[in-house]
């Protein structure tokens, strides 16, 4: 049996005798959204045609209870563009030979290599599990991977975090394995010996291996890598709190950039050497380049704190860390944002980023023919002595969907040689290139 | 600075911290500027400058995730 | 009330904050008082002692005995004032098939309000009947303090009493009051959310208490016409709505219709959450 007439007029009428009154406005209610989306386009790009990248990334939060959630992570980008390959600029044009196509290139005289068919496309996923646990505990485990096609990794990672003093203060202790396997195109190539002329047939490449067929020609690479977090987020007032961690990682295995090389050049006129100067090199006189080597290890430690303070409309933090590993690195990166929440619906968050590096032990921006040939050497611009700063903002806008975001960032980055590599007719050029990127990152964020 | 002690001085200066302010620990109702979402950095911005500056700089990470890897460094 | 009652405000008014708390506190206590059945002082306790004799009530007591009525011929009967005498035969305390359907019959002679005079103000409740005001009281007491709350500030308050809401005043710094309901199904124990920017919300049922009859399994909301509680209930239905007091109006009424709830409370047009 139902009732048939709405009897909501009645009620209403009821209502308001018992009551005197009845508010004007209806109630507004609905169920939150269980289903956290974030998703965001990244557009980069460097100048002088340097590397450009499209990227979108989707990031997935549900919430099953109080105590357990889920996050997912899905990554797809594409980079295209061209890189330095690690030689210097000469007075005359050079050639070599692509990494990623097997095609050759020539560089004019006067300029930086850059490799000009860097192209690759990477998909990256990961997945974690939070649960809490006890009063006051939460643990997190995941699993990560990533793939492009001369490139590949899987991981695992966990994390334990505690809470206590009435919250105000959490520990947190986290790990994290990885184990990743490099192909490079053409196989890899034998530290520190000549890259082939480019009329000679390469040894042990094919011709053409293409863009985008996987790699191939030599047995695959490996390195593992290991991380180790620990840290305190501690509220030091109504307004403010203080973040404090220290990390520890550990890498070994295949660590070489299979597709830098080194120029070789006299050590009076700074020009290149020639391959026959070189003992067992084969083929065509051609100038004479070096692939690299790195260590088969690696480990560093790095410290962060940040804080973060609350004004009664907008907030900032600034933050630091301080790293440092066996190769001879050491870098401080310092940042500071400081959000203007505008009204209750949109905010404007400007940014600043320094960050500066020492050059790694082995890091040679050119080796001289007259010197032997050192255990490691990289001429690898991002392992030599740099600064970097970044500006940007990203302005955000709340509607009833959802938050739309842009953010908009300018990075520019200056290397300095190593000391003593300005030789002869190296003094007459810019050995490291210095290299300014536009970041424009588009975001949507809603619940569902 | 050796290793070792960047670790000992950064839980000292932790454990001072929580310390030195566990005497006057904020209450739950005291919280409400924590609570406000800009209280919390942004998880997928920090992941993806992490990328980008991990394929552009000798660092990586530090901040407190363990994260993939990619053929960028 | 028989449950936690709790108030949340945000104010930067420490005084405002006092204020508002004492007079919910006693408004609440003063409800509680007046219409509790088991306090010999109570007005109920009175009306239901008193042998058939005519009693005149007060104001306020009239505008709930009126509210009360509306219910039971909005309801075609089947909420009814004095249906608290049906406790006597289906008692919860003891367990879930503890019943006493036999003494039903017996119990139905002293159920009905159409047996009862009610010329505002003067009450005849015929011997051996007894009203109950409890099904409306605390949804009433939410109502009461909001209404006062109103007058007094119009920073972002929210009134509950063990579940049956609300709020008042500007929306929260966050846009909403986040209410954990249990007529949301989520995987574990928790609560379903609901952000609640106005008005209130009231739940009817309890997941948590049931009896089973020749295993069927029922709720424990009656039918006053028959005595039995009503075939094919929900298990818990949340309904918003502008005031407390009909937003539980709604909740106890779709119960009522057992089967028919989901059908009662689309063609009322309220927003709701229904858990079977």
């Amino acid at each position: 049996m139902q009732l048939k007439k709405p009897i909501g007029a009645s009620l209403a009428a009821a209502t308001c005798g018992l009551l005197g009154a009845l508010p004007a406005a209806p109630a507004a209610a609905q169920e939150v959204g269980d289903w956290d989306i974030d998703s965001s386009l990244l557009l980069y790009g460097e100048d002088n045609d340097r590397v450009k990248d499209v990227s979108l990334d989707i990031a997935i939060h549900r919430a099953l209870d109080e105590d357990r959630s889920f996050n997912l992570n899905f990554t797809v980008d594409s980079l295209t563009g061209a890189t330095p390959n690690g030689a210097a600029p000469t007075n005359e044009p050079q050639t070599f030979t692509g990494a990623s196509s097997g095609k050759s290139y020539t560089v004019p005289a006067g300029e930086v290599p850059l490799d000009p068919s860097f192209l690759d496309t990477r998909i990256a996923g990961s997945a974690n599990w939070q649960q809490g646990f006890g009063e006051a505990s939460r643990w997190n485990v995941g699993l990560t991977f990533s793939d492009e096609y001369d490139y590949s990794h899987i991981g695992a990672n966990a994390r334990l975090e505690h809470d206590f003093n009435l919250k105000n203060t959490t520990v947190y202790l986290g790990v994290a394995y990885g184990q990743d396997e490099i192909n490079p195109v053409g196989g890899a190539p034998v530290p520190l010996t000549p890259l082939p002329g480019p009329s000679d047939t390469p040894g042990g490449e094919g011709e053409g291996e293409g863009e985008d067929d996987g790699g191939g020609g030599g047995p695959s690479q490996s390195k593992d890598v290991t991380d180790l977090l620990v840290g305190v987020t501690q509220i030091l007032s109504r307004r403010s709190l203080l973040e404090l961690s220290f990390s520890y990682g550990r890498s070994s295995g295949y660590l070489n950039d299979p597709y830098k090389i080194l120029s070789v050049v006299d050590p009076v006129t700074g020009l290149p050497a020639y391959t026959d100067q070189f003992p067992g090199a084969l083929g065509i006189r051609s100038f004479l380049y070096l692939y690299e080597n790195r260590p088969d290890s690696r480990s560093k430690q790095s410290a962060f704190a940040e804080w973060r303070y609350a004004f009664d409309r907008d907030s900032m933090a600034v933050n630091f860390r301080y790293m440092t590993d066996d190769w001879g690195v050491r870098s401080e990166t310092a940042e500071a944002r400081y959000r203007w929440n505008i009204n209750d619906r949109s905010y404007l968050e400007p940014n600043l980023r320094y960050y500066t590096q020492t050059a790694a032990d082995f890091y040679h921006t050119v080796l001289f023919i007259d010197r032997p040939v050192p255990q490691f050497a990289s001429a690898d611009y991002r392992l030599a002595d740099l600064d970097a700063y970044t500006v940007g903002f990203k302005y955000g806008h709340l509607t009833d969907r959802g938050e739309f975001s842009v953010r908009l960032e300018y990075y520019k980055q200056e290397g300095t040689p190593s000391p003593g590599s300005a030789v002869g007719e190296l003094a007459n050029h810019e050995l490291i290139l210095p290299m300014q990127a536009v970041i424009a990152q588009f975001g949507y964020r809603f619940k569902f | 600075m050796t290793p070792f002690r960047i670790a000992l001085f950064t839980l000292f200066t932790a454990l001072t911290g929580a310390a030195a302010t566990g005497c006057t620990a904020v209450q739950p109702w005291e919280r409400d500027l924590h609570a406000r979402a800009d209280m919390t950095p942004d998880a997928q911005d920090a992941a993806i400058d992490d990328h980008i500056y991990f394929s552009k700089e000798a660092s990586s990470g530090g901040r407190g995730f363990a994260g993939g890897g990619c053929g960028c460094n | 009330m028989g449950s936690p009652c709790e108030l949340l405000l945000e104010t930067k008014d420490a005084a405002l904050a006092r204020r508002v708390a004492r007079f919910a506190a006693h408004e609440a206590r003063r409800i509680d008082g007046k219409f509790s059945r088991y306090r010999h002082d109570s007005l109920i306790h009175a009306i239901n002692s008193s042998h058939g004799r005519p009693i005149t009530v007060d104001d306020e007591t009239a505008r709930l005995i009126d509210y009360g009525e509306a219910l039971w011929k909005l309801s075609e009967r089947r909420f009814d004032l004095t249906s608290g005498l049906l406790r006597q035969a289906w008692n919860f305390d003891e367990g879930p098939v503890a019943a006493h359907p036999e003494t039903i019959p017996a119990l139905l002679d002293h159920i009905g309000w159409q047996r009862v005079t009610w010329e505002p103000p003067t009450l005849t409740l015929p011997e051996g009947m007894e009203i109950d005001l409890g099904g409306i009281g605390k949804e009433y007491a939410v109502d009461r303090v909001a209404d006062w709350v109103i007058t007094e500030t119009d920073e972002p308050v929210l009134v509950n009493f063990g579940g049956d809401l609300r709020c008042t005043g500007r929306p929260p710094a966050n846009g909403a009051w986040h209410v954990g309901i249990e007529s949301i199904e989520l995987a574990g124990e928790a609560a379903g959310r609901i952000k609640l920017g106005a008005g209130a919300l009231a739940t009817s049922g309890d997941a948590k208490r049931h009896i089973e009859i020749d295993g069927v399994r029922h709720g424990h909301i009656f039918d006053a016409r028959t005595g039995w509680p009503v075939r094919g209930a929900p298990r818990s239905i949340t309904v918003a709505a502008p005031t407390c007091s009909q937003a539980g109006s709604y909740s106890t009424l779709a119960m009522l219709q057992g089967e028919g709830a989901e059908a009662f409370l689309q063609s009322e047009g309220v927003r709701y959450w229904l858990l079977r």
